[in-house]
């Protein structure tokens, strides 16, 4: 199961490429660091982190499908990740999203997200997607809903415990500016 | 492609070191569904960004019975193999199939990462997906392991043996490898005269990050000639 050639996604200001070496190290900053990853499974230690971005790799792999970094276009610099992912036991593919401490503000995650998520319904052809987030993660939720996801219900993950649901709007009912923006 | 099948594409060298492992021919089982592929695969290389690895070919091993194929390779249907709800069980291995999956997407991910990786055993008469033999080195080891899990459809067969001899092989004549070692615990009799069999001396008691199990033990593969043990002079290991 080879990797398959991970598309390149660019909007006004992001490019979002597929995983490479190099994103280790901001990868593994973010689950070292628990304020901020306590709502992605973390806090991990270094070797931990470097299971996960490996398992990360493989998933573009057995799936078809991962997670992109999201790079600055200008500079190259990564600012976070986001994608669609569903290991083994996700009831359905769930739109996620990481942000590195250069990648927050601004609204480019929201960005970004939105172009993950276009990307899956436009390109992949999924039908709906969902964004499944801890309880008390105020940011995450904030983010889902300002792509115009909402709460539908609780999920226990079976690597994470509960979770909320949010779902996505359809294809066919992009919120505000969503599709048109990106098409 | 049916569960626990794999198939060559034709035009593939198969890698087999010179000298100490046979380059078997084929069985005729893998040489009909090598017909049934295309060989080239020059495929997906239509829009953006490829990963710069992302065509790499990886070596193919060959011993008298086994094939060993890298789960990344493109030819190798790993969730057929060993995900799918008929696929062989692997020995001592909690059956879960959750942490499984996560388990498989790292073993590619390593690959991807590193270029090297446990190697799927494959049963050249029939096809079926027997274990995972190779150097495994993530993040936490203090140097790259050779590793083997074997599934119960390779029990008792000597298969592990013969695929850790065919990645021997390999990794020092091929791959130019120095050294490898393999931690095994120390109440796994089993792994402990596989070990033995393969010509590794038993080093120190080791503990490190995330080890598969507590009281692991080093055992150190080394090249043919270049071994300091007076069993492997004498040639009484084999």
């Amino acid at each position: 199961m080879q990797l398959p050639a991970i598309p390149q996604l660019e909007t006004e200001r992001l490019v979002l490429r597929g995983p490479e070496a190099s994103d280790f190290g901001p990868v593994a900053a973010f689950f070292a660091d628990e304020a901020r990853s306590w709502g992605f499974g973390g806090p991990l230690d270094r070797n931990e982190a470097w299971r996960w971005f490996t398992m990360s790799v493989g998933h573009w792999a057995m799936r078809g499908f991962g997670f992109w970094t999201i790079t600055c276009k200008q500079t190259g610099e990564p600012l976070g990740i986001t994608g669609v992912w569903q290991p083994e036991g996700w009831p359905e593919p769930e739109l996620g999203w990481v942000a590195f401490p250069a990648g927050e503000g601004r609204g480019i995650m929201a960005e970004a997200a939105l172009a993950a998520r276009t990307h899956a319904y436009e390109v992949m052809g999924l039908p709906a997607l969902c964004s499944n987030i801890f309880p008390g993660n105020t940011r995450s939720v904030a983010l889902a809903e300002r792509l115009g996801a909402v709460f539908e219900a609780e999920f226990d993950n079976p690597k994470h415990g509960r979770e909320l649901v949010y779902r996505h709007p359809a294809p066919e009912a992009p919120c505000d500016g969503g599709m048109e923006a990106y098409a | 492609m049916t569960s626990r099948q794999f198939a060559a594409p034709l035009g593939t060298a198969v890698c087999a070191a010179p000298g100490l492992t046979e380059n078997y021919a084929v069985s005729s089982i893998l040489l009909h569904r090598m017909g049934e592929k295309d060989a080239g695969r020059p495929a997906a290389r239509a829009m953006g960004y490829d990963m710069k690895d992302a065509q790499r070919r990886y070596p193919r091993l060959v011993s008298k019975r086994l094939m060993l194929i890298s789960p990344a390779d493109p030819e190798f249907d790993a969730q057929a193999a060993f995900l799918a709800p008929d696929s062989p069980r692997f020995i001592n291995v909690a059956d879960d199939a959750d942490s499984l999956w996560w388990s498989i997407a790292t073993i590619i991910g390593h690959w991807h990462l590193h270029g090297y990786g446990l190697f799927a055993v494959v049963e050249r008469s029939t096809g079926s997906t027997v274990g995972l033999v190779g150097p495994w080195f993530p993040k936490g080891w203090p140097e790259p392991e050779l590793s083997w899990h074997l599934m119960e459809t390779g029990e008792g067969k000597g298969y592990a043996s013969e695929a850790v001899q065919c990645v021997l092989d390999w990794l020092f004549n091929a791959a130019g490898w120095d050294t490898i070692v393999s931690y095994v615990p120390e109440e796994n009799t089993a792994s402990i005269a596989l070990a033995r069999r393969a010509g590794a001396q038993p080093e120190r008691l080791v503990s490190f990050p995330l080890q598969p199990a507590p009281g692991l033990r080093c055992w150190r593969h080394s090249p043919p000639g270049r071994s300091s043990s007076p069993h492997h002079a004498r040639g009484l290991l084999h």
